[in-house]
């Protein structure tokens, strides 16, 4: 009995398959090209959307950077303002108390050497100390509230003749304490105002954009306002929460 | 073979010499719409009968050749011209009828193999059937089973690669083709009448 087999049979239907066409209805490469044109046109119109998307993601990202840059330079305006300032000030106190210092010294002792000078202020030349030693002689000093107060601390003038370096530091260290309260003051105003400017950026400046602000030392947890009848809740303090807490190394 | 495919492509579009595949694929590869046709008019009627086996009836062929040459004109720059172009084109048209038979997916009818005792006689001819109608027996097979065919008796593809493709097992594979053959043969029987059916022994 002789049958066809498996491979014999899947051959000839190849065969039968072979350069065989089909023909197509007129209408189908028109549906075709109808297709490919609506696609050609939805491709645009996504490329024209990723490239509208990019364009507000850029303009937005730049308009962002561009925002903070300016809000950072305004910040480090007003510190390098605030810091010339301050430098300013602390300048001529001390040239103030130099010239007191100087005075005081030369009249009173003038073998003493100049040792607490050129420590204190050790842009100031001797020369210059010199001249202006002869104007401050030539000319009545009136002493500064420092040296009001040293003055008043002092006895008598035999105590000023064995006058150390530490009683010359004295004012100084006066000085700068109250320069450098100045600056404490003047820099927390600034500082304050910078946070101001920039913006939300913690827990803590969340809360105090809320809420009122309070120190964060003081044992209080709310503060409330008391000033009309109806107290309101003004102030969390967030101290003890210990946010971000910075390892002490 | 491609020298030959160009050939069959110059004379039946009645191209001239300056007119070539090359130039046909370049006009292609730029989107030029009347290449596009060109192209498409030559190898389509092809590509129909590719389709015809593969789907239930005319209207999701055709379907499945407008997607497959959405592709082709879409991917024509990545054709290489050391190919045949032919070849390439019928490569896509497979995989999207493929494609469109995954996306389709109906529940796969396996059905247990059971041996055909009819036999077709070795000297039936295959010729007096007409492709159409062997087209209509092979759509007439479930889809599973009628994917599974094409690709392992017409395409060429192994047992696991058709396993792969189709996210079945190979086993399952053999079982279709099995059950293809035996359904086909049993058609074929059917058809040739008992006046073809010459058995021996």
């Amino acid at each position: 009995m002789q049958h066809i087999q498996d491979k014999e049979f899947d051959q000839r239907l190849r065969d039968q398959f072979e350069n065989s066409e089909i023909e197509l209805p007129a209408s189908s490469w028109s549906d075709l090209e109808h297709v490919l044109h609506l696609q050609k046109k939805r491709g645009a119109l996504y490329r024209r959307r990723w490239l509208v998307a990019a364009s507000v993601l850029l303009l937005s990202s730049l308009g962002a950077y561009m925002s903070y840059y300016a809000s950072h330079q305004v910040i480090s305006k007003e510190r390098l303002a605030l810091n010339t300032s301050t430098r300013q000030e602390r300048s001529t106190v001390v040239e103030n108390k130099e010239k007191v210092i100087t005075e005081r010294v030369d009249s009173n002792n003038p073998d003493l050497p100049v040792r607490g000078r050129i420590s204190l202020a050790p842009t100031v030349e001797v020369g210059k100390v010199e001249s202006e030693k002869n104007d401050i002689e030539a000319q009545p000093v009136i002493p500064m509230k420092e040296e009001i107060m040293l003055s008043s601390l002092q006895p008598s003038s035999d105590i000023a003749r064995h006058v150390d370096n530490k009683t010359l530091y004295k004012p100084d260290k006066l000085a700068f304490l109250q320069a450098s309260n100045e600056i404490s003051l003047e820099t927390d105003s600034g500082v304050e105002d910078a946070d101001q400017q920039r913006g939300i950026r913690n827990v803590g400046d969340l809360v105090n954009y809320v809420v009122d602000k309070v120190d964060k030392r003081a044992e209080k947890i709310l503060k409330f306002k008391t000033d009309d009848d109806n107290s309101s809740l003004i102030a969390i303090n967030i101290g003890m929460l210990k946010l971000n807490q910075k390892k002490q190394k | 073979m491609y020298s030959l495919f160009i050939l069959s492509l110059t004379e039946q579009m009645k191209l001239t010499p300056k007119l070539n595949l090359d130039n046909l694929l370049e006009g292609c590869r730029a989107g030029d719409r009347k290449a596009q046709e060109l192209l498409y008019k030559q190898t389509a009627p092809k590509m129909m009968v590719v389709c015809m086996r593969y789907a239930r009836d005319r209207m999701e062929a055709e379907d499945i050749l407008q997607l497959g040459y959405i592709k082709v004109f879409g991917k024509i720059s990545e054709f290489r011209s050391a190919g045949s172009l032919e070849g390439w084109i019928r490569r896509i048209i497979v995989n999207t009828a493929i494609e469109s038979y995954r996306r389709n997916l109906r529940m796969m009818n396996i059905v247990p193999i059971t041996e055909n005792e009819e036999q077709i006689a070795a000297d039936f001819d295959f010729s007096r059937m007409g492709m159409q109608v062997l087209l209509k027996l092979i759509q007439g097979l479930s889809d599973g089973t009628r994917v599974v065919f094409n690709m392992y008796v017409m395409e060429g593809f192994s047992h696991q690669e058709i396993a792969d493709s189709l996210g079945i097992s190979a086993g399952a594979s053999k079982s279709q083709l099995s059950r293809a053959r035996a359904v086909l043969k049993q058609e074929i029987i059917k058809m040739e009448g008992i006046d073809y059916a010459t058995y021996t022994g």
